[in-house]
């Protein structure tokens, strides 16, 4: 176990949200049984009341996940230094078993607890409050994947050992029999490469029909054709080295840190494209505003990606 | 929608209003987040400073251990080591700590030699600037700064004499001094000519404390090292990697000891605030009544009170960096230092280098102002909620 | 403009159930003026705050303007007072610290008007109450009559189509309260709809009011 400050400031803050999360669950599950939008009693007023606190604490809590989940990356960047082995944070994350896991129910939670707000910017929008029941149930189940990552968490940085020897991004990420990942190398380029432009040609039809279903799936599709890609090609291009296709050397300095743009504009893309076409369908609420939202921000991502395919192209003539 | 600026002014207005309240919650957020970006200011610095030095020493050095215990190594090793293919160049280094009671503090004393190359450019430079053959002929010594201080506060004006490990006295003259640009190490260093360091410490003229190697090509390290294992099982390698590392550990595992305590009180201080702001005076719950009366929605009013927080807490978290800067690096952090640097009574006289990264300002952030708002989120939630009919009566 | 359907209010403790309103029913017309009539506790405050939408019924149902208030949960019973309710507060509960004009733009702030729309706005009403020389002075250096016009000034501000007042004049002489009056009667005359809770004589038998009501522990009497 290491405890570098940066470690301490995450472990506090979950610390803080393992606090608030549980009084917003408490709430919630009082607000799931006993909400009456209906009745005129104390009990009803006092709900009112106390929605507004679970409202409140989810936002806190969302506000601070966001720029910790870039904070975390971050920290497992420079912790890359003084693990032996690991060259960015990729090997620290997988230095520990369910360190994939960890990442996976953090980006899970992200989308969750902006479900939730969106959820909860229409239900308050309304004089009703038509939403109440839903959304408290809604958060009483998120709340055991964040509970999960929390938990997770804890045990990643607790359980990080220093002096064991972890793979780099170099041999995680490749084609070699004994990574975890080796089944996607199984594939061809040309293959994922197509797939994914395609998912995000169906995105479009999606859009110009103006069909959520279409387009929600188009998502799910491209969200998970996206980073395989980027894995399996698009990374290459901007290192420009035909063998390193590590996912999160792309948040260092020496590319600009062009991952934390690539990585919003698809979050911010997919999660408009997913939750916000899901509780515009909900709520019968703005479903172009949403799609529109989401099809900008994937398209800023599919430009982003494929630029550096092009100009590599451009500047020597070949492809890698 | 539009920012309400009318809010923030009125919340600001409302700070000033509160007057002492105010005040008590600023000056303490501001020493605690003050306290907090020293610490970590000051260790990054070091931590700095020691990176910049390892950057300067040489990849690898070889040590030689018998029993588990570090032993000295025979000279006659030198030349095969120059033999494996990569390895640019060898020096073997006598040096060793010479522990002076009367002040109760520990020398490095270190061997240098007129047509040896040494093994770090800042020791170089000073051999340079000094006559060694000189040094030999007249038995002298040049000393650190700090060095000097410790022995001019001890009469010793322009000698000093070592008992050597027979118990005899050993006369050296001091010829000068010097005040390494890394400073954190070449503090307490004394250098003397190789042949009166064999002589105190009572070593063997064929043998070195260790060695030092430089390798042309940082890639071919693990071949190089592997290669020395197999010819010297008995060798341990150190490289410059595993030094970096070891140093980075031990300030991480400083500051973040310093975190823990302070995380500690942070939350009691947290508690008081929480405290403080849960009992509305009936003044305050008289004008939430009559803002909730005039229209005021309990959004206006949580908003209120979370821009008055964030104001405070930003404000805070601003002054406090501010001080810390000038604490840490105009008056090279006074008490607080003596908590990362401690290995000797000598070693704390260094200069703290500047050095400021981003990074570092969102970990505070994160450190301090999340805590705050939370710690203010229920109070306000609470004040919000009042009843506002209580007005009407 | 106001519906009162069987309202009854109740406020509990652990101890005990105090019955605040019990059935009230009344209809008030838009650019009426009622006065509520009764001793302190008898319920006109909380009939007063029933129709501001600061308190819910327990039971029963309160419409004012088309709008079930009983049932309008925040922040959309802030924003329906904003629109349409000016508040007169008994001792005016003006915030001392505060300047007069800040005072009077207090229920504008949420409104996030701009900044020409808010001056206008505020300099129009001290105008009307004839408080603009005072502008910038503080409340708490006021005279009573001065801090009454600030009141007034702040409830009209947003242009309200109800005023509600409690015990207006209870701490006023009798030329204050006189000066009151005129200013209700004026206000009356611009349309607007008048809900006063008073004890105070001088209003009983004015010619502009068009209903009282009298209560007793939480029962009209009329």
């Amino acid at each position: 176990m290491t405890l570098t400050p940066e470690i301490i400031a995450i472990l506090m803050l979950d610390g803080l949200f393992l606090f608030f999360s549980s009084i917003a669950f408490v709430l919630s599950l009082k607000l799931y049984w006993s909400w009456d939008s209906e009745a005129t009693t104390l009990l009803q007023y006092r709900l009112e009341k106390e929605s507004y606190l679970v409202g409140l604490i989810i936002k806190y809590i969302f506000m601070l996940k966001v720029p910790l989940f870039l904070f975390f990356i971050y920290t497992c960047d420079t912790l890359s230094g003084i693990i032996t082995g690991a060259m960015c944070a990729a090997g620290v994350v997988n230095s520990v078993d369910f360190g994939l896991f960890l990442l996976l129910f953090k980006l899970l939670n992200l989308y969750l607890f902006g479900f939730w707000l969106l959820l909860h910017v229409r239900d308050v929008e309304s004089e009703l409050q038509p939403y109440v029941r839903q959304k408290s149930l809604f958060f009483g189940i998120a709340f055991f994947f964040f509970v999960a990552e929390i938990v997770l968490e804890i045990l990643f940085f607790t359980s990080l050992n220093i002096s064991k020897i972890v793979s780099c991004c170099g041999t995680l990420f490749s084609a070699s029999t004994q990574s975890s990942l080796s089944f996607l190398f199984l594939m061809e380029n040309w293959m994922i490469v197509s797939l994914f432009y395609a998912s995000f040609i169906l995105m479009l039809v999606g859009f110009m029909v103006k069909n959520g279903a279409v387009y929600l799936f188009s998502n799910l599709l491209f969200l998970f054709f996206a980073i395989v890609s980027l894995i399996l090609f698009f990374s290459t291009y901007v290192y420009e080295l035909p063998t390193h296709h590590c996912p999160f050397c792309l948040l260092q300095s020496d590319y600009y840190g062009v991952g934390y743009f690539l990585y919003a504009a698809l979050f911010l893309g997919t999660f408009y494209g997913i939750c916000g076409v899901v509780i515009a369908t909900l709520t019968k609420g703005f479903i172009l505003r949403a799609m529109r939202f989401s099809l900008f921000f994937n398209s800023l991502y599919v430009v982003m990606v494929s630029a550096y395919v092009v100009v590599y192209f451009l500047k020597n003539g070949v492809w890698l | 929608m539009k920012f309400n600026l009318y809010l923030l002014e009125f919340a600001l207005f409302s700070l000033i209003r509160k007057g002492a309240k105010t005040l008590f919650v600023f000056l303490i957020l501001t020493f605690l987040i003050f306290l907090l970006a020293s610490v970590l200011f000051i260790s990054d610095a070091i931590k700095h400073e020691l990176n910049v030095s390892v950057a300067h020493l040489p990849e690898l050095t070889l040590q030689r251990l018998q029993a588990g215990k570090q032993v000295n190594v025979p000279l006659k090793r030198v030349e095969p080591l120059l033999e494996i293919e990569g390895v640019a160049s060898v020096i073997p280094r006598v040096w060793g700590y010479y522990y002076f009671k009367v002040a109760g503090v520990n020398f490095s004393v270190v061997g240098i030699d007129a047509f040896e190359q040494s093994y770090k450019e800042s020791l170089q430079k000073v051999v340079d600037a000094y006559d060694v053959k000189a040094l030999e002929k007249e038995s002298g010594m040049i000393v650190g700064a700090g060095v000097k201080k410790i022995l001019e506060e001890n009469y010793y004006q322009d000698f000093f004499n070592f008992v050597t490990a027979d118990g005899k006295w050993k006369r050296m003259h001091i010829m000068g001094s010097f005040n390494a640009d890394i400073s954190l190490q070449a503090n307490d260093m004394i250098l003397l000519p190789k042949k009166s360091a064999y002589e105190i410490f009572g070593m063997p003229e064929n043998e070195a404390t260790d060695v030092v190697v430089k390798v042309s090509n940082p890639e071919e390290i693990p071949t190089i090292v592997s290669k020395i294992n197999q010819l010297y099982p008995d060798m341990r390698v150190v490289t410059k990697e595993d030094i970096r590392v070891s140093y980075q550990n031990i300030f991480d595992y400083k500051s973040g000891f310093f975190l823990s305590l302070f995380v500690v009180s942070a939350f009691t201080f947290f508690m008081i605030i929480y405290d403080k702001l849960s009992g509305l005076s009936s003044e305050e719950k008289r004008e939430i009544g009559i803002l909730k009366a005039l229209g005021w929605s309990m959004d206006d009013i949580l908003k209120e009170r979370f821009y008055e927080s964030f104001i405070l807490c930003f404000g805070a978290f601003l002054l406090a960096l501010a001080l810390s800067m000038a604490y840490v690096f105009f008056w090279e952090a006074p008490l607080l230092r003596s908590l990362f640097v401690g290995y000797s009574t000598l070693k704390p006289s260094f200069e703290l280098p500047f050095y400021f990264n981003m990074p570092m300002i969102v970990l505070l952030f994160l450190l301090s102002v999340p805590v705050y708002i939370g710690s203010v989120m229920i109070p306000s939630w609470r004040a919000a909620m009042l009843d506002a009919d209580e007005v009407l009566r | 403009m106001i519906v009162l359907k069987n309202v009854c209010k109740c406020y509990e403790t652990e101890a005990q159930r105090i019955d605040a309103l019990r059935d009230i029913s009344l209809h008030v017309k838009a650019g009426e003026c009622v006065i509520l009539k009764g001793a302190s506790g008898s319920g006109k405050s909380t009939i007063l705050s029933l129709i501001a939408g600061l308190s819910k019924p327990t039971t029963g149902d309160v419409v004012v303007d088309g709008k079930r208030i009983s049932k309008l949960m925040e922040p959309f019973s802030a924003h329906f007072r904003r629109e349409n309710i000016g508040v007169i507060f008994q001792r005016y509960h003006l915030i001392a610290t505060l300047s007069v004009r800040d005072n009077i733009a207090l229920p504008l702030i949420p409104e996030n008007l701009s900044a020409q729309v808010m001056e206008k706005r505020v300099e129009e009403v001290m105008e009307l109450c004839a408080i603009s020389h005072k502008s910038s002075a503080l409340c708490r250096h006021l005279s009573g009559g001065e801090q009454q016009r600030v009141a007034i000034a702040r409830a009209l501000v947003n242009e309200p189509k109800i005023i509600i007042a409690d015990e207006p004049t209870a701490n006023l002489d009798a030329v204050l309260s006189e000066q009151f009056i005129e200013t209700m009667y004026d206000l009356k005359k611009s349309g607007v709809t008048l809900l006063i809770a008073t004890h105070d004589s001088q209003f009983f038998n004015l010619l502009f009011v068009d209903q009282q009501i009298e209560l007793k522990n939480g029962v009209m009497l009329s």
